[in-house]
């Protein structure tokens, strides 16, 4: 009697903290082989800056996953509203400028147009979701082709450069603390707030939950729905800007299979691949899972195919394991 | 009044036909060019790589699944069977450096049990983990990009031996061997859909899995089969594109599982599972081959075609779900 409570007492731990023990269990196993540098203020910043992009992404993936739905077309988005929204950030100089017309603006410009585009592409997103009741995955894998043609047109194929000076600030440094990463934790703070103190959050979780149940409610699902893919979409927008930031040549096939980073931090971080399930602190842990082993696979100079492969399994592996975690629930 | 309805009802049955026999005639309307020999034979051999895999993802479909790793499934099968089918000369850029030049067969045999394997684990890992089909050949894909520039160390594989030269090049009259395994490929799959015991318990799978597992299918194995189909159908691909440039790159028919699976819906198969057939994912395919054929003859350039290629399947779907919903 008493083993059981002590084992469900354990299995209760390890439900909740179990992805905090698998992240420190994992920075432990990478100290060992990489040596007491791994956690080195540097490399801590690296992982912090490199993971803060997906990491935004995955917060309004996370949205969308716990309303039952996919966005396949997040790292496509990211992309389209970085080349659109860095042409707004372009030197009065430069010799490419994709809007010749415009003169040079602030950093605001291109912050607000990532922003403002960002959240009307996952606004069609949802659209075509809510209203057109297409299947999350396949709206998004049409979206996740046309996004990227557009950025491709958009650009003639070429990256988008000579950017104003302050886009370099975003890829800097205040103090110790990484900018994206600081952005990073700003949205973070935002979702939080989001999906557990109003009723927008509550409504997504109830969508996920059963969306027949959360309709008799009166819950409004076509505008819920649109507004929880146009949330994602600014979190793509923020994440864009950031992107241009860091890179300062935004090149209109960037950002390719950034998705599957953000679906990967998403779920490692415990929301359920069926809905209903999540929590933005779970998404921070996911986001630092990843992040540490991309930085511990680089450091360790494993070659960059068998990084990719171990990517791809670490997201079938992290539904496999979210699935058992679903199997009691039914 | 009469012949409205006549109309409607004739667009309901055999709308894609309609759709394709129209573009057929407005294409050819703006740009005679269309309808030579030489243009028709271009839009069929076109078509075979990604009808080939949209006859697997048919079935795979028509379950009530999706392989969203088909493309890599082809050219990871594609780039393995030709690292056995180089010629002895190809020193430098051989993946094997060691190998003597092996007959077709080895290579053929290869390129097949590689991807049938491949689509094998895949249905595994769904029927198993009972995962949601569309994240789990998602991370295949990863895996299996990565696998193949793996092999290659990121270089085409190409010298391929004359067995994939007379495969890719050949003429039957004006038919190319290739468009001529395709048309067999559609007939073995239509029968194998519509009058073996397995093609029923696929249909019964997307229908309603659980009266299907009640009624005696045995689903997890039967969806291990499906991918596993699936899988060979994109080996088949495979073989093709290696075939065609006497070379394969390890990038090869990236983005075509979109195509494949526009090709299925298109052509009527539904996401939901449960309806769909071989003849009509061909027309599908048909249908893209023809768009993109006069795309390229109205010199509208390839970015504009991706676009176009994405709003035909969110379309095609919508189309789908209006199509059920009235039902």
């Amino acid at each position: 009697m008493q083993n059981t409570n002590k084992a469900s007492a354990i299995s209760k731990f390890l439900g909740t903290y179990g992805i905090l023990v698998m992240l420190l269990a994992l920075v432990l196993v990478m100290t060992l082989i990489n040596g007491i540098s791994f956690l080195s203020l540097s490399n801590i910043q690296g992982i912090l800056t490199q993971g803060s992009i997906y990491g935004i992404m995955a917060l309004g993936v996370t949205f969308i996953i716990i309303s039952g739905g996919i966005d396949l077309s997040a790292g496509s988005m990211v992309a389209l509203a970085a080349v659109v929204s860095s042409s707004f950030g372009q030197l009065a100089t430069a010799s490419n400028r994709i809007f010749p017309f415009l003169p040079q603006l602030g950093i605001w410009a291109p912050l607000l147009v990532a922003l403002i585009f960002g959240g009307l592409l996952g606004a069609l997103n949802g659209a075509m979701v809510a209203k057109l009741k297409l299947f999350p995955w396949i709206a998004t894998l049409g979206t996740f082709y046309i996004a990227r043609g557009l950025a491709q047109v958009i650009t003639a194929g070429k990256p988008v450069t000579q950017l104003i000076p302050s886009y370099s600030k975003i890829g800097g440094k205040i103090g110790i603390l990484p900018v994206p990463a600081l952005i990073f934790f700003i949205c973070v703070a935002i979702s939080w707030v989001l999906l557990n103190y109003t009723k927008f959050g509550c409504d997504t979780f109830a969508i996920g939950g059963n969306i027949g149940a959360a309709r008799v409610t009166g819950i409004n699902i076509n505008k819920t729905l649109i507004t929880i893919y146009a949330f994602a979409g600014v979190m793509y927008g923020v994440a864009a800007f950031v992107f241009a930031g860091r890179v300062l040549s935004v090149n209109p096939g960037a950002a390719q299979n950034y998705e599957m980073s953000a679906i990967s931090a998403s779920i490692i971080g415990g929301t359920s691949p069926m809905g209903g399930k999540g929590t933005i602190w779970g998404v921070i842990v996911g986001t630092l899972i990843l992040g540490t082993i991309r930085q511990g696979l680089t450091l360790m100079a494993v070659d960059a195919y068998w990084q990719q492969i171990a990517e791809g399994a670490i997201i079938v592996i992290a539904v496999i394991f979210a699935m058992m975690r679903e199997k009691p629930r039914n | 009044m009469g012949k409205t309805k006549n109309l409607k009802e004739l667009m309901a049955n055999n709308g894609t036909y309609v759709i394709l026999i129209a573009m057929c005639v407005l294409i050819t309307i703006v740009r005679p060019a269309f309808i030579s020999v030489d243009n028709i034979m271009s839009v069929l051999n076109a078509a075979t790589v990604y009808g080939c895999m949209a006859l697997g993802m048919t079935y795979v479909i028509i379950s009530g699944g999706i392989d969203l790793a088909a493309g890599a499934e082809v050219a990871f099968a594609g780039v393995l069977g030709a690292s056995f089918g180089q010629t002895a000369t190809a020193a430098a850029g051989k993946v094997f450096p060691g190998l003597p030049e092996l007959p077709f067969i080895v290579p053929v045999f290869i390129t097949l049990a590689a991807g049938f394997l491949i689509g094998a684990f895949n249905g595994f890992l769904i029927s198993t983990f009972n995962t949601p089909p569309f994240i789990v050949t998602l991370g295949m894909t990863t895996v299996l990009r990565g696998a193949t520039l793996l092999i290659t160390g990121g270089q085409p594989v190409s010298n391929l031996t004359n067995g994939y030269v007379v495969l890719g090049q050949n003429l039957f009259g004006v038919v190319p061997s290739v468009v001529l395994v395709f048309l067999v490929l559609i007939v073995v799959d239509s029968v194998l859909l519509r009058r073996t015991v397995f093609g029923k318990s696929v249909y019964a799978i997307g229908t309603n899995e659980r009266a299907a597992a009640v009624s005696g299918v045995k689903v997890p194995s039967r969806k291990i089969i499906i991918y596993a189909f699936s899988g060979l159908m994109c080996s088949v691909a495979g073989l093709i594109v290696a075939a065609r440039a006497n070379a394969i790159h390890p990038g090869a028919a990236v983005g075509y599982e979109l195509i494949a699976i526009a090709s299925c819906i298109i052509g009527g198969a539904s996401p939901s599972g449960g309806t769909g057939s071989i003849r009509t994912t061909v027309v599908g395919a048909l249908i893209i081959s023809v768009l993109r054929n006069g795309l390229t003859l109205l010199k509208i350039e390839s970015s504009w075609q991706t676009i176009a290629v994405g709003l035909v399947i969110v379309f095609a779907c919508a189309l789908d779900v209006r199509r059920n919903s009235s039902n």
